[in-house]
């Protein structure tokens, strides 16, 4: 498969060419306006001598990216530091410094373009940082044991959730099929995901240990819960805009039209939400979001489900 | 792993058609480029080439190797080979099928089409950025960059990462040795650490990196206090975009609109 070529979290990042034009400048736009609020309440919390301390972490991060170790399958840990990042600096100390890290990877490096850089932002510096604040923020003023579970659980679905984000955006871009790259990127990320999350749990016990002050969480209850509804708003978005993305099958329904198996496929034993849609209101957009928002709903609770039971046995 | 061999690449400064340019010119014309590149419609081969022989034109009377602007614009290899997929769900005129296994796979001519055409504005883009990053050094892309508008605690901290890079990275590699100095040569009828143990290992190291950096950057913050920072990164330069620049700046954008405008009619 041509997309074992994906293998590492460093193709994640897109080139320039890859992305249609609206999409790329839309992508832009979205990061720039994260970007102007993470720097406007940069400037309201945090001092000028934050500043310094976030370039050095940004070159942390970039230094700590390279740490990698085998993992069984034949691929290798390696660290995105999205989660780490929200988690030791906050989340917007975060964002800025993914920010920093991702523009000297394009520009040094030319990991990525420069029109593209803005997909690139999103998926590895905003997304990642959101996930990992809003579900750290779960158990706050829980004990540092849950935290630091819950921190594991983020960074892996940071990174599963900055492929899906790139599989999309290629896809929106006309430039990949959407199922042949979304199993192979999400299925190779789950993997490398494994290594985010034991690097990230491993190195916040190490801080825990030796400098528990670096890990207080001092935002009020009313912030964290702002943050958990925010990774709930980023999620909603998701689902409100992708019905309106492609009315066309996508590659192997059509290879399946093409060879005349598409109906030889054997039903479900039960119907779950077939198709994305809900069968009361038929195959409209309408139907798709009200299909996903169910969806989030269910997987919310779950996840509140696991927190309680983990705060429980803590 | 990655090393630091492209920071410290030698970097054409000379006056040349690109290196002795305003960097702001330079950032703002690669930009022009790039979107005048995405937008060029598929099948478009004469101008594609046109379009290349320009650029490879200006990187050879810049005095670039062209192995350096293939090497910088190699990343974009993988993301090629996945574009390859398009050619076969393009919608349009069978042109070849293929048997692999039990699948069959038809490419499409407007696929191909699609999918060259992909591949010729990734280039053309990835050549873009490789001359604008060969012939401009990081320092000129942030002072740039600041005089474009970006603000200034984005730039010092772009400055610092860009300064504390090579040592963090140095330091990286120093606990990497000391990782495998401990686990290359187990005891014998002991079995080499696991994967467990290698991740824990890594995943320490990454906390004590962490801790290290952060000590450093109290230390740094205390020396820019004492040599006068006030919130915002100094950088000195006279320069200013001459009437050339300028000259140059509107004929090449006005150049590239009209191919489109000629394109796209």
């Amino acid at each position: 498969m041509v997309f074992s070529a994906l293998l590492s979290p460093h193709r994640m990042h897109i080139p320039d060419g890859f992305l249609s034009i609206h999409v790329a400048l839309l992508l832009w736009a979205v990061s720039a306006a994260f970007l102007a609020l993470a720097l406007r309440q940069s400037r309201k919390t945090l001092g000028e001598r934050q500043v310094p301390l976030m370039g050095i972490m940004a070159a942390f991060i970039f230094a700590a990216q390279m740490f990698n170790f085998p993992i069984p399958g034949g691929t290798s840990g390696h660290l995105l530091g999205g989660v780490l990042a929200a988690i030791l600096l906050g989340p917007w100390g975060g964002m800025l410094t993914m920010t920093a890290v991702i523009m000297v990877q394009g520009i040094l490096f030319q990991d990525g373009g420069l029109v593209s850089m803005g997909a690139n932002l999103f998926n590895m510096g905003i997304l990642t940082t959101l996930i990992g604040t809003a579900i750290y923020r779960l158990g706050a003023h829980r004990s540092q044991h849950v935290k630091i579970l819950l921190a594991g659980g983020a960074a892996w679905l940071s990174v599963v959730g900055a492929a899906l984000a790139a599989s999309l955006e290629l896809w929106l871009s006309g430039t990949v099929a959407l199922a042949v790259v979304v199993p192979a990127m999400v299925g190779v990320h789950a993997v490398i995901g494994i290594g985010e999350a034991i690097i990230t749990v491993a190195a916040l016990s190490f801080v825990q240990r030796t400098r528990p002050d670096l890990l207080e969480d001092t935002a009020p209850q009313s912030v964290a819960r702002g943050w958990i509804a925010a990774g709930l708003l980023l999620s909603l978005g998701v689902i409100l805009l992708a019905p309106l993305a492609s009315t066309n099958p996508d590659g192997l329904e059509r290879v399946a039209h093409n060879l005349g198996f598409l109906n030889r496929e054997a039903p479900p034993p039960v119907h779950l939400l077939s198709d994305y849609t809900l069968p009361w209101l038929s195959h409209t957009p309408w139907s798709t979001i009200l299909a996903g928002v169910i969806g989030v709903a269910v997987v919310t609770t779950l996840a509140f489900g696991i927190a309680k039971a983990l705060r429980r046995t803590a | 792993m990655k090393t630091l061999s492209s920071p410290c690449a030698p970097l054409q400064e000379a006056p040349s058609p690109a290196g002795g340019r305003d960097p702001r010119l330079k950032v703002v014309w690669t930009l022009a480029f790039i979107l005048y590149a995405l937008a060029l419609p598929d099948g478009q081969w004469g101008i594609f080439l046109l379009s290349a022989a320009g650029l490879g034109g200006v990187a050879m009377l810049s005095g670039v190797r062209w192995t350096a602007m293939l090497r910088r614009a190699q990343g974009a290899l993988p993301f090629a080979l996945a574009a390859v997929s398009t050619a076969f769900i393009w919608p349009g005129q069978p042109w070849k099928t293929f048997h692999l296994g039990g699948w069959t796979l038809t490419v499409t001519v407007e696929g191909g089409i699609h999918f060259l055409s992909i591949l010729c504005r990734a280039w053309l883009a990835a050549q873009a950025i490789a001359l604008l990053g060969l012939t401009t050094p990081f320092s000129q892309w942030l002072w740039a960059f600041r005089r474009l508008g970006m603000p200034p605690e984005l730039v010092t901290m772009l400055h610092l990462m860009h300064r504390y890079l090579a040592v963090l990275t140095d330091e990286t590699l120093r606990l990497q040795r000391a990782r495998t100095a401990r686990q290359a040569a187990p005891l014998p009828g002991k079995r080499a650490p696991g994967f467990l143990w290698q991740a824990q290992a890594t995943g320490h190291m990454a906390g004590q990196l962490f801790l290290r950096s952060h000590a450093r950057a109290e230390r740094v913050y205390q020396a820019m206090l004492v040599r006068g920072y006030r919130g915002d990164w100094p950088m000195p330069s006279n320069r200013r975009l001459t009437t050339q620049d300028w000259l140059l700046g509107v004929l090449g954008v006005a150049f590239l609109l009209l191919i489109e405008g000629l394109v796209h009619r």
